[in-house]
């Protein structure tokens, strides 16, 4: 049934205002495989695949099919040579059936005006889902869905209308281990069936099991090609970097001292909103010297979880005690003044005041504080010291103090957020995800001054949502399952499977006997 | 009394179509994901210019091919300014709201100028449909009317078939909730939002022109009387859906026969209270309503393939 295609992309260029984003890059893409296109953040990944969707134009290049030119100037033409791009955030509307999401633009032309035979739909549907071996609810709306099942209704749209190539842009980012495993197997039996899929990542592992051949972009270009049995991860890895970086994932954690009395303590906290539950009767413990991580799918009450740590939303009910002193009804600054740094989620949105400089970004928060401020008036000698320090010591590539916070790069603007909250040795330390979109080597520079608050004796809370970045620095793990604490685990206990199942919302007895 | 019954329904029906008509124009637009609120101008400008082409000719169908065709103009430069030139739809909206209420005014005093007594054109014959007409009551209500009654409730029911039973609709509101989706599926999104930016001034420039054509038989600057903005409130609280539309329209020309009818008593209230009832009549509806407000997921954002996502 599917057609064979063999894509060549050839010297293919393309710039964003000054930057260049691909440079003569040239790739094969064959049906019936997996090709791994590895990179990091910004390598030109998800541009390369954009413009063989038609989403991007290119500056320069061609595209052959089966050896032939191929003009793709538009989504439509790529679907029309059996080529199909599931994006890392799923083009589906949240409020339509997944039926009607799957049928958006299918038929087309004057019969489009006849009306729908639903019932026909279902069945064309539902006997695609019978061969691919799996279930959908198509009278379920898209916003309902977990994101594991959101994936198989994109799939469905790339098949419905006879794929023979899927993109799939960073497609594990948002499923639990277990959603991970089902997709890797389905990816296999569709490959059988002579499909083949590029798959865009940045997670190497993933590759080596999955992929049948890899290439490699840096800043972009091509770095490399190779066949997944002729490669290793430590050579993928210095192909994607540039360099070689020793031990990713190991750190020096001090031994921790006697357990004194711990510096945050959550008792019962429940969160309720618009009355539904966010946070269900959360109790836990972080002591001096200790990273606590927190492991979960993002939208698990995580950001509940800090939001309520800072101050920003107020419990329910339940209390929360930092350094033996009750600060349920504490304000969000008062918090700041005890010792409670954050680093946000959201950089742009919660972190920064993108419109501001530097200077005035790398105090927010301690700016009604001495030495910053004296009594009404800001201390711009002080501030200006301390930005300069931030921008040497957390390495912020900038010409000046004084540029536009929103002009930075992402990668510059979090080493800012993070220097921020790491200027003054923090009592309490809140992080979220603060490596996002980093490349290897920040990622590691952040997460070694992450380290270093702990070694210092800080209390840190470590949310995250790489499994191998909390293993690697955390003392503890807790796994949140829709705002419930599913299980907390030892250093010692730790096993990725036994967290991935608790993600899934098994609790840690369940997932310990399994 | 009965008669007075009977006429009372009809002219609800004849006060009806313009607030059909716009609150249409607004709803496909926005369904495209354009915000239109250019209506109450659009509606003056093409009222004016259809008057006064009939008024000249004497043909109702010229006098109505202008105001559409000025309509359909008009959404033009709206759906190029905001989609192409990415500016502000509400910014681009209200503009053109002004620009066309002053055209509208400046064309009849250069052609009619100040005189005491204002030409008059008759207004549009009813057609009688035989048989179903001589019922009593609603027989001169739905069944005697002038053709373009007969067009709105055809259009309100051709709209709802559209929107929700063919692919084509479900492709028309996929653009107006996600244009994103749309093109990745392959709608060509640009195409769409011309088509029906068009398509929706235009059926404001029929509303227009209907107003001294088919109702009042002369032109007035006020002759819209604010029916602009209420058909926003009307498609806001009718959901951007066609039925809801029809009802929500049939209570504001339920409320203006009121006014008139009021006023045919002599009730000892002044007229300027009474015209304030339509408004009153909105703020009520849209306080009560405004919670469960539902909008085109995407109205009045911009779409650009290439820029990054949120």
């Amino acid at each position: 049934m599917v057609i064979f295609l063999r894509i060549e992309l050839i010297d293919i260029s393309k710039s964003f205002g000054d930057v260049k984003a691909l440079d003569h890059v040239n790739l094969t893409i064959n049906s019936g495989e997996i090709l791994g296109l590895l990179g990091e953040n910004g390598a030109g990944k998800s541009t390369l695949m954009n413009i063989l969707f038609g989403l991007y134009r290119m500056d320069e290049g061609e595209i052959r099919i089966d050896g032939r030119p191929a003009r793709i100037s538009s989504p439509q033409d790529a679907i029309s040579k059996g080529i199909f791009m599931v994006h890392q955030q799923f083009k589906l509307i949240p409020t339509y059936t997944v039926l009607d999401n799957l049928f958006i633009n299918y038929v087309k032309g004057m019969d489009s005006l006849k009306p729908r035979r639903v019932k026909d739909e279902v069945r064309i549907v539902e006997e695609l889902m019978k061969s691919l071996g799996f279930y959908l609810p198509l009278d379920e709306k898209i916003g309902n869905l977990p994101l594991g099942v959101q994936q198989r209704v994109e799939i469905i749209k790339a098949f419905l209308r006879g794929a023979s190539i899927i993109i799939l842009d960073e497609p594990t980012t948002n499923l639990t281990p277990l959603e991970v495993e089902e997709l890797f197997k389905l990816m296999r039996d569709l490959k059988k069936k002579g499909i083949g899929f590029v798959f865009i990542t940045h997670k190497l592992r993933e590759v080596m099991e999955i992929a049948d051949r890899v290439a490699v972009l840096r800043k972009g270009r091509l770095v490399g090609e190779r066949r997944i049995h002729e490669t290793n991860p430590e050579e993928l890895v210095e192909m994607m970097v540039g360099q070689r970086i020793e031990n990713l994932y190991q750190f020096e954690l001090k031994p921790s001292e006697q357990r004194m009395e711990p510096v945050l303590e959550l008792r019962d906290v429940v969160y309720a909103e618009k009355g539904i539950l966010k946070l269900k009767n959360i109790s836990i413990r972080v002591y001096p010297g200790e990273i606590y991580g927190i492991a979960g799918i993002a939208g698990n009450g995580q950001s509940e979880l800090l939001n309520i740590i800072t101050g920003y939303l107020k419990p329910s009910s339940g209390k929360i005690v930092f350094e033996g002193k009750d600060i349920t009804n504490t304000p969000i600054l008062k918090r700041i003044e005890l010792g409670i740094r954050v680093i946000y989620e959201d950089r742009v949105r919660d972190g920064a005041l993108p419109s501001l400089p530097i200077f005035d970004n790398s105090i927010l928060g301690d700016h009604v504080f001495p030495p910053f401020a004296k009594g009404k008036i800001l201390n711009r000698d002080e501030i200006s010291a301390r930005a300069e320090r931030i921008v040497r010591i957390f390495k912020v590539a900038t010409p000046s103090i004084s540029k536009i916070a929103g002009r930075l790069s992402g990668g510059n603007l979090q080493k800012l957020m993070v220097g921020r909250a790491l200027d003054k040795q923090p009592r309490l330390l809140v992080a979220y995800t603060p490596t996002r979109g980093l490349d290897v080597a920040t990622t590691r520079f952040v997460l070694e001054k992450i380290v270093e608050v702990r070694n210092n004796g800080g209390a840190v809370i470590y949310i995250g949502e790489d499994l191998d970045e909390l293993i690697s620095i955390s003392d503890r793990i807790g796994v949140m399952y829709k705002g419930e604490l599913m299980g907390e685990l030892q250093r010692k206990e730790f096993s990725k499977e036994v967290i991935g199942k608790m993600m899934a919302g098994y609790r840690l007895a369940e997932a310990m006997s399994k | 009394m009965a008669s007075a019954i009977e006429s009372l329904l009809f002219y609800l029906m004849v006060a009806f179509v313009p607030y059909a008509l716009a609150s249409y124009g607004i709803m496909i637009s926005g369904r495209v994901g354009l915000f239109n609120v250019s209506g109450e101008g659009v509606m003056l400008l093409t009222a004016s210019a259809a008057f006064l082409t009939t008024y000249k000719t004497s043909s109702y169908m010229l006098g109505f091919m202008v105001g559409v065709g000025l309509g359909a103009l008009l959404g033009a430069i709206f759906t190029f300014v905001s989609d192409k030139l990415k500016i502000n739809q509400f910014i681009v909206g209200l503009t053109l709201f002004i620009f066309a209420t002053g055209l509208g005014g400046f064309l009849y005093k250069v052609i009619v100028g100040v005189v005491l007594v204002p030409p008059r054109v008759q207004v549009l014959s009813p057609i009688k449909i035989p048989v179903l007409s001589d019922i009593p009551i609603i027989g001169p209500m739905l069944f005697s009317q002038n053709i373009l009654v007969y067009i709105t409730i055809i259009l309100g029911l051709l709209f709802h078939y559209i929107l929700f039973k063919t692919h084509f609709g479900l492709k028309l509101r996929a653009v107006g909730d996600s244009p994103r989706v749309a093109d990745v599926l392959g709608v060509n999104v640009g195409l769409m939002r011309y088509t029906f930016g068009i398509i929706g001034s235009a059926l404001m420039g029929l509303a227009g022109a209907y107003l001294p054509l088919c109702f009042t038989g002369t032109f007035t600057e006020t002759i819209v009387s604010g029916r602009g903005w209420i058909a926003i409130a009307i498609t806001l609280f009718g959901r951007w859906n066609p039925v809801p539309i029809i009802f929500g329209s049939l209570v504001f020309s339920g409320v203006e026969v009121l006014v008139y009818w009021l006023q045919a008593q002599r009730v000892a209230v002044p007229y300027q209270f009474l015209l304030m009832l339509p408004f009153i009549v909105t703020l009520l509806i849209l306080i009560y309503t405004s919670r469960r407000l539902e909008m085109p997921l995407s109205i009045g954002k911009h779409y650009d393939r290439e820029a990054i996502e949120e």
